[in-house]
Protein backbone atom coordinates (compact mmCIF):
# COMPACT_ATOMS: atom_id res chain seq x y z
CA UNK A 1 0.00 0.00 0.00
CA UNK A 2 1.51 3.34 -0.94
CA UNK A 3 1.43 6.00 1.79
CA UNK A 4 -1.30 8.47 1.63
CA UNK A 5 -0.77 11.95 0.00
CA UNK A 6 -1.41 14.37 2.91
CA UNK A 7 -2.70 18.05 2.70
CA UNK A 8 0.05 20.31 3.28
CA UNK A 9 0.98 24.17 4.03
CA UNK A 10 5.03 22.61 4.21
CA UNK A 11 5.82 23.18 0.19
CA UNK A 12 7.37 20.82 -2.19
CA UNK A 13 10.49 20.76 0.18
CA UNK A 14 13.67 22.16 0.93
CA UNK A 15 15.90 22.74 -2.33
CA UNK A 16 19.20 22.73 -2.22
CA UNK A 17 21.04 26.36 -2.66
CA UNK A 18 24.37 25.17 -2.03
CA UNK A 19 26.46 22.35 0.11
CA UNK A 20 29.22 22.68 1.94
CA UNK A 21 30.97 19.59 2.96
CA UNK A 22 32.60 20.16 6.42
CA UNK A 23 33.84 16.48 7.97
CA UNK A 24 34.45 12.74 6.35
CA UNK A 25 35.39 10.21 8.60
CA UNK A 26 35.78 6.25 8.50
CA UNK A 27 32.04 6.16 9.18
CA UNK A 28 30.23 9.30 9.05
CA UNK A 29 30.41 12.45 7.01
CA UNK A 30 29.03 16.25 7.80
CA UNK A 31 27.79 18.66 5.45
CA UNK A 32 25.47 21.72 5.68
CA UNK A 33 22.95 22.49 3.26
CA UNK A 34 21.59 25.78 2.85
CA UNK A 35 18.07 25.47 1.53
CA UNK A 36 15.30 27.55 0.41
CA UNK A 37 12.28 27.70 2.50
CA UNK A 38 8.33 27.95 1.74
CA UNK A 39 8.50 31.19 2.67
CA UNK A 40 11.38 32.59 0.09
CA UNK A 41 14.16 32.93 2.95
CA UNK A 42 17.37 30.53 3.54
CA UNK A 43 17.88 28.46 6.27
CA UNK A 44 20.90 25.98 6.65
CA UNK A 45 20.94 22.19 7.75
CA UNK A 46 23.71 20.29 9.12
CA UNK A 47 23.63 16.64 7.91
CA UNK A 48 25.24 14.03 9.23
CA UNK A 49 25.62 11.41 6.81
CA UNK A 50 25.48 7.83 8.00
CA UNK A 51 25.54 4.13 5.93
CA UNK A 52 21.98 2.62 6.22
CA UNK A 53 22.01 -0.34 8.94
CA UNK A 54 19.77 -3.29 10.06
CA UNK A 55 18.53 -4.63 13.44
CA UNK A 56 17.32 -7.98 14.39
CA UNK A 57 15.18 -9.08 17.06
CA UNK A 58 16.44 -12.89 17.59
CA UNK A 59 14.20 -15.14 19.04
CA UNK A 60 14.86 -18.76 19.80
CA UNK A 61 12.87 -21.84 20.34
CA UNK A 62 12.14 -21.72 23.98
CA UNK A 63 11.10 -17.84 23.75
CA UNK A 64 14.04 -15.96 24.92
CA UNK A 65 15.60 -13.11 23.00
CA UNK A 66 19.26 -13.07 21.96
CA UNK A 67 20.40 -9.28 22.82
CA UNK A 68 24.09 -7.91 23.10
CA UNK A 69 25.32 -6.14 26.05
CA UNK A 70 28.56 -3.57 25.20
CA UNK A 71 29.79 -0.61 25.89
CA UNK A 72 28.82 2.51 24.11
CA UNK A 73 31.37 5.32 24.06
CA UNK A 74 29.01 7.81 23.29
CA UNK A 75 26.26 6.89 25.84
CA UNK A 76 29.38 6.25 28.20
CA UNK A 77 27.35 3.13 29.65
CA UNK A 78 26.64 -0.33 28.77
CA UNK A 79 23.52 -0.87 27.26
CA UNK A 80 21.66 -4.18 26.38
CA UNK A 81 19.96 -3.50 22.24
CA UNK A 82 19.08 -5.72 19.69
CA UNK A 83 22.06 -6.93 17.30
CA UNK A 84 22.94 -4.33 14.62
CA UNK A 85 25.12 -2.93 12.49
CA UNK A 86 25.65 -0.87 9.21
CA UNK A 87 25.36 -2.52 5.34
CA UNK A 88 28.32 -3.26 3.80
CA UNK A 89 29.80 -2.89 -0.24
CA UNK A 90 27.10 -4.21 -1.91
CA UNK A 91 25.09 -5.94 0.85
CA UNK A 92 21.28 -5.65 0.58
CA UNK A 93 19.74 -5.37 4.17
CA UNK A 94 19.24 -9.56 4.36
CA UNK A 95 22.39 -10.22 3.88
CA UNK A 96 23.80 -7.38 6.00
CA UNK A 97 21.33 -9.23 8.67
CA UNK A 98 22.60 -12.52 8.14
CA UNK A 99 26.43 -11.62 8.79
CA UNK A 100 25.45 -9.53 12.08
CA UNK A 101 23.64 -12.64 13.54
CA UNK A 102 26.46 -14.73 13.02
CA UNK A 103 28.79 -12.24 14.12
CA UNK A 104 27.23 -10.83 17.57
CA UNK A 105 24.86 -13.90 18.50
CA UNK A 106 27.01 -16.65 16.70
CA UNK A 107 23.61 -18.25 14.72
CA UNK A 108 21.73 -18.30 11.62
CA UNK A 109 18.09 -18.07 11.09
CA UNK A 110 16.23 -20.45 9.64
CA UNK A 111 13.78 -17.50 8.77
CA UNK A 112 13.40 -14.22 8.60
CA UNK A 113 10.91 -11.58 8.45
CA UNK A 114 10.90 -7.71 8.28
CA UNK A 115 9.12 -5.88 11.09
CA UNK A 116 9.66 -2.01 9.28
CA UNK A 117 12.43 0.20 8.32
CA UNK A 118 13.15 3.38 10.23
CA UNK A 119 15.08 6.87 10.66
CA UNK A 120 17.36 6.97 13.48
CA UNK A 121 17.39 10.42 13.67
CA UNK A 122 15.73 12.21 10.40
CA UNK A 123 15.94 16.09 11.73
CA UNK A 124 19.35 15.66 11.02
CA UNK A 125 21.08 12.36 9.96
CA UNK A 126 20.42 10.04 6.88
CA UNK A 127 20.61 6.51 8.70
CA UNK A 128 18.05 4.45 7.64
CA UNK A 129 17.75 1.00 9.98
CA UNK A 130 16.14 -2.07 8.35
CA UNK A 131 14.32 -4.16 11.52
CA UNK A 132 13.98 -8.03 11.00
CA UNK A 133 12.63 -11.02 13.59
CA UNK A 134 15.34 -13.80 12.79
CA UNK A 135 13.95 -17.24 14.02
CA UNK A 136 14.81 -21.29 13.67
CA UNK A 137 18.14 -19.87 15.26
CA UNK A 138 21.16 -22.79 14.84
CA UNK A 139 24.79 -22.03 15.61
CA UNK A 140 27.13 -20.57 13.27
CA UNK A 141 29.64 -18.28 14.08
CA UNK A 142 31.69 -15.40 12.19
CA UNK A 143 34.23 -13.29 13.88
CA UNK A 144 33.17 -10.40 15.05
CA UNK A 145 34.69 -6.78 14.59
CA UNK A 146 38.36 -6.75 16.05
CA UNK A 147 37.04 -3.15 18.01
CA UNK A 148 33.94 -5.16 19.41
CA UNK A 149 33.26 -6.81 22.73
CA UNK A 150 30.27 -8.10 22.73
CA UNK A 151 27.77 -10.23 25.99
CA UNK A 152 25.22 -12.18 24.34
CA UNK A 153 22.77 -12.40 26.92
CA UNK A 154 19.33 -14.03 26.69
CA UNK A 155 15.89 -12.31 27.88
CA UNK A 156 12.75 -13.83 28.01
CA UNK A 157 10.77 -12.39 25.42
CA UNK A 158 7.17 -12.07 27.02
CA UNK A 159 9.30 -9.72 29.80
CA UNK A 160 9.69 -7.34 27.03
CA UNK A 161 7.07 -4.54 27.90
CA UNK A 162 8.83 -4.28 31.68
CA UNK A 163 12.36 -4.03 30.58
CA UNK A 164 11.11 -1.20 28.34
CA UNK A 165 9.56 0.70 30.71
CA UNK A 166 11.72 -0.02 33.44
CA UNK A 167 14.51 1.49 31.42
CA UNK A 168 16.50 -1.99 31.42
CA UNK A 169 16.53 -1.66 27.18
CA UNK A 170 16.80 2.21 26.55
CA UNK A 171 18.05 2.04 22.58
CA UNK A 172 14.88 3.79 20.13
CA UNK A 173 16.00 0.89 17.75
CA UNK A 174 15.97 -2.01 20.13
CA UNK A 175 12.54 -0.74 21.50
CA UNK A 176 10.92 0.07 18.47
CA UNK A 177 11.70 -3.47 16.60
CA UNK A 178 11.05 -5.25 19.80
CA UNK A 179 7.42 -3.39 20.09
CA UNK A 180 7.00 -4.53 16.50
CA UNK A 181 7.98 -7.62 17.25
CA UNK A 182 5.42 -8.45 19.41
CA UNK A 183 2.38 -7.36 17.42
CA UNK A 184 4.00 -9.50 14.53
CA UNK A 185 3.74 -12.58 16.72
CA UNK A 186 0.68 -11.61 19.04
CA UNK A 187 -0.97 -11.36 15.67
CA UNK A 188 -0.08 -14.92 14.59
CA UNK B 1 39.73 -7.44 33.60
CA UNK B 2 36.88 -8.70 31.40
CA UNK B 3 35.97 -7.60 28.15
CA UNK B 4 32.54 -6.97 29.38
CA UNK B 5 33.94 -4.51 31.86
CA UNK B 6 36.23 -1.96 30.02
CA UNK B 7 34.48 1.24 29.51
CA UNK B 8 37.18 2.39 26.51
CA UNK B 9 39.19 4.67 28.63
CA UNK B 10 39.99 8.36 26.09
CA UNK B 11 43.56 8.29 25.06
CA UNK B 12 42.59 11.32 22.71
CA UNK B 13 39.97 13.32 22.07
CA UNK B 14 39.90 15.45 18.56
CA UNK B 15 37.32 18.38 17.23
CA UNK B 16 36.48 17.80 14.15
CA UNK B 17 33.01 19.94 13.66
CA UNK B 18 31.40 22.21 16.04
CA UNK B 19 27.95 22.82 14.26
CA UNK B 20 24.66 25.03 15.92
CA UNK B 21 22.60 21.82 16.78
CA UNK B 22 26.03 19.10 16.72
CA UNK B 23 29.42 18.48 17.28
CA UNK B 24 31.69 15.77 16.54
CA UNK B 25 34.98 14.55 17.77
CA UNK B 26 37.03 11.46 17.41
CA UNK B 27 38.14 9.34 19.96
CA UNK B 28 40.79 7.69 20.58
CA UNK B 29 40.15 4.82 23.15
CA UNK B 30 41.69 1.87 24.75
CA UNK B 31 40.18 -1.79 24.17
CA UNK B 32 40.26 -4.67 26.71
CA UNK B 33 42.89 -6.34 23.95
CA UNK B 34 45.17 -3.65 24.93
CA UNK B 35 45.03 -1.92 21.42
CA UNK B 36 44.02 0.99 20.62
CA UNK B 37 40.70 2.43 17.98
CA UNK B 38 38.82 5.13 17.12
CA UNK B 39 34.79 6.32 17.87
CA UNK B 40 33.39 8.98 15.97
CA UNK B 41 31.00 10.37 18.26
CA UNK B 42 28.40 13.01 17.16
CA UNK B 43 27.49 15.09 20.27
CA UNK B 44 23.49 16.51 20.67
CA UNK B 45 21.85 17.59 23.53
CA UNK B 46 18.94 15.50 25.14
CA UNK B 47 15.63 15.76 23.61
CA UNK B 48 12.19 15.29 24.40
CA UNK B 49 8.97 13.58 22.11
CA UNK B 50 6.17 13.64 22.70
CA UNK B 51 2.36 10.84 21.67
CA UNK B 52 -0.24 13.64 22.08
CA UNK B 53 -3.70 11.93 22.05
CA UNK B 54 -6.97 13.43 21.96
CA UNK B 55 -10.23 12.47 23.43
CA UNK B 56 -11.71 10.52 20.41
CA UNK B 57 -8.27 8.34 20.47
CA UNK B 58 -6.63 10.41 17.78
CA UNK B 59 -3.38 10.80 17.85
CA UNK B 60 -1.53 14.63 16.73
CA UNK B 61 1.16 14.02 14.61
CA UNK B 62 3.80 16.71 12.65
CA UNK B 63 4.00 16.32 8.82
CA UNK B 64 7.18 17.98 7.43
CA UNK B 65 9.86 18.14 4.73
CA UNK B 66 13.33 16.45 6.55
CA UNK B 67 16.11 17.46 4.10
CA UNK B 68 18.58 14.22 5.66
CA UNK B 69 15.79 11.83 4.19
CA UNK B 70 14.29 14.42 1.03
CA UNK B 71 11.18 13.52 2.11
CA UNK B 72 8.07 14.61 4.30
CA UNK B 73 8.18 12.52 7.34
CA UNK B 74 5.11 11.90 9.75
CA UNK B 75 6.65 11.98 13.10
CA UNK B 76 5.68 12.65 17.00
CA UNK B 77 6.45 16.01 17.89
CA UNK B 78 9.75 16.23 19.55
CA UNK B 79 12.63 18.93 19.64
CA UNK B 80 15.70 19.53 21.62
CA UNK B 81 15.88 20.11 25.62
CA UNK B 82 16.63 24.19 25.78
CA UNK B 83 20.09 24.75 28.44
CA UNK B 84 18.44 24.72 32.24
CA UNK B 85 14.93 23.28 30.86
CA UNK B 86 13.62 20.17 32.50
CA UNK B 87 11.85 17.36 29.71
CA UNK B 88 8.86 18.05 31.11
CA UNK B 89 8.94 21.59 30.50
CA UNK B 90 10.05 21.01 27.44
CA UNK B 91 7.60 18.67 25.69
CA UNK B 92 4.97 20.63 27.44
CA UNK B 93 6.68 23.79 25.17
CA UNK B 94 6.87 21.42 22.26
CA UNK B 95 3.56 20.62 21.96
CA UNK B 96 2.51 24.69 22.24
CA UNK B 97 5.27 25.39 19.29
CA UNK B 98 4.22 22.09 17.01
CA UNK B 99 0.61 21.28 17.40
CA UNK B 100 -0.44 24.06 19.20
CA UNK B 101 -2.18 22.43 22.60
CA UNK B 102 -1.17 22.27 26.10
CA UNK B 103 -2.30 18.73 27.94
CA UNK B 104 -3.42 18.17 31.48
CA UNK B 105 -1.94 14.97 32.08
CA UNK B 106 1.94 14.16 30.96
CA UNK B 107 3.02 10.84 31.64
CA UNK B 108 6.35 9.92 31.51
CA UNK B 109 6.88 6.67 28.57
CA UNK B 110 10.58 5.62 29.42
CA UNK B 111 13.97 7.58 27.48
CA UNK B 112 16.09 6.26 25.15
CA UNK B 113 19.49 6.88 23.18
CA UNK B 114 18.73 7.34 19.54
CA UNK B 115 21.72 5.98 18.01
CA UNK B 116 24.00 5.32 20.92
CA UNK B 117 26.45 3.40 18.92
CA UNK B 118 28.24 6.70 17.63
CA UNK B 119 25.30 9.69 18.87
CA UNK B 120 24.90 11.27 22.85
CA UNK B 121 21.70 12.48 21.87
CA UNK B 122 19.35 10.34 25.03
CA UNK B 123 15.20 11.28 24.37
CA UNK B 124 12.93 11.51 26.77
CA UNK B 125 9.48 9.68 25.55
CA UNK B 126 6.18 11.15 27.28
CA UNK B 127 2.22 10.76 26.95
CA UNK B 128 0.11 13.57 26.21
CA UNK B 129 -3.64 13.67 26.88
CA UNK B 130 -6.37 16.14 27.98
CA UNK B 131 -5.65 18.21 25.29
CA UNK B 132 -6.43 22.19 25.01
CA UNK B 133 -5.70 24.45 22.09
CA UNK B 134 -2.47 27.01 23.06
CA UNK B 135 -0.51 28.11 20.51
CA UNK B 136 2.86 29.19 20.91
CA UNK B 137 5.14 30.52 17.85
CA UNK B 138 6.95 27.93 16.32
CA UNK B 139 10.48 28.67 14.81
CA UNK B 140 11.00 30.28 12.22
CA UNK B 141 12.36 27.80 9.79
CA UNK B 142 9.84 25.16 10.96
CA UNK B 143 6.95 24.24 8.35
CA UNK B 144 4.75 22.07 10.46
CA UNK B 145 1.25 20.45 9.34
CA UNK B 146 -0.31 18.82 11.98
CA UNK B 147 -2.21 15.29 11.33
CA UNK B 148 -4.76 13.50 13.30
CA UNK B 149 -4.53 9.77 12.89
CA UNK B 150 -6.87 7.30 14.74
CA UNK B 151 -4.47 5.39 17.12
CA UNK B 152 -5.87 2.59 16.09
CA UNK B 153 -4.20 3.40 12.33
CA UNK B 154 -1.29 4.10 14.12
CA UNK B 155 0.21 -0.14 13.39
CA UNK B 156 -1.17 0.02 9.63
CA UNK B 157 0.80 3.02 9.05
CA UNK B 158 3.83 1.36 10.36
CA UNK B 159 3.45 -1.80 8.08
CA UNK B 160 2.89 0.59 5.38
CA UNK B 161 6.44 2.61 5.35
CA UNK B 162 3.67 6.33 6.09
CA UNK B 163 5.79 5.93 9.36
CA UNK B 164 9.35 5.76 9.40
CA UNK B 165 10.94 7.62 11.95
CA UNK B 166 12.27 5.18 15.12
CA UNK B 167 11.33 7.64 17.80
CA UNK B 168 8.15 7.26 16.54
CA UNK B 169 7.73 3.51 16.14
CA UNK B 170 9.26 3.10 19.65
CA UNK B 171 6.74 6.06 21.39
CA UNK B 172 3.89 5.31 19.24
CA UNK B 173 3.71 1.59 20.42
CA UNK B 174 4.62 2.21 23.59
CA UNK B 175 1.82 4.85 24.42
CA UNK B 176 -0.56 2.11 22.66
CA UNK B 177 -0.03 -0.37 25.24
CA UNK B 178 0.27 1.93 27.90
CA UNK B 179 -3.19 3.27 27.25
CA UNK B 180 -4.67 -0.25 26.55
CA UNK B 181 -3.45 -1.39 29.71
CA UNK B 182 -4.84 1.45 31.54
Amino acid sequence: MAPRVLPTTAGSGEPTIRTTPAYQGDIIGVRIDTVGLPNGLEATREIVEHPSSVCIVPLDGEGNLLMVRQYRKAAKEFLIEVPAGKMEGSEDPESTTSRELREEIGHAAGRLRKLGAFYSAPGWCTQMIHAYLATELTPSRLDADYDEFIEVVRLPFEEVMDLVTAGTIRDAKSVAALLLAMRVLGDN
Amino acid sequence: MTAAENTEPTIATRSVFSGRIIDVRVDTILLPNGRETTREIVDHDPSICVVPVDDDGNVLLVRQYRKPTESFLLEVPAGGIEPGEEPEASARRELQEEIGHTAQTLSPLTAFWLAPGWCSEYMYAFLATDLTPSVLDSDEDEFIDVVRTPLADIPGQIADGTIQDAKSVASLLLAMLVLESR
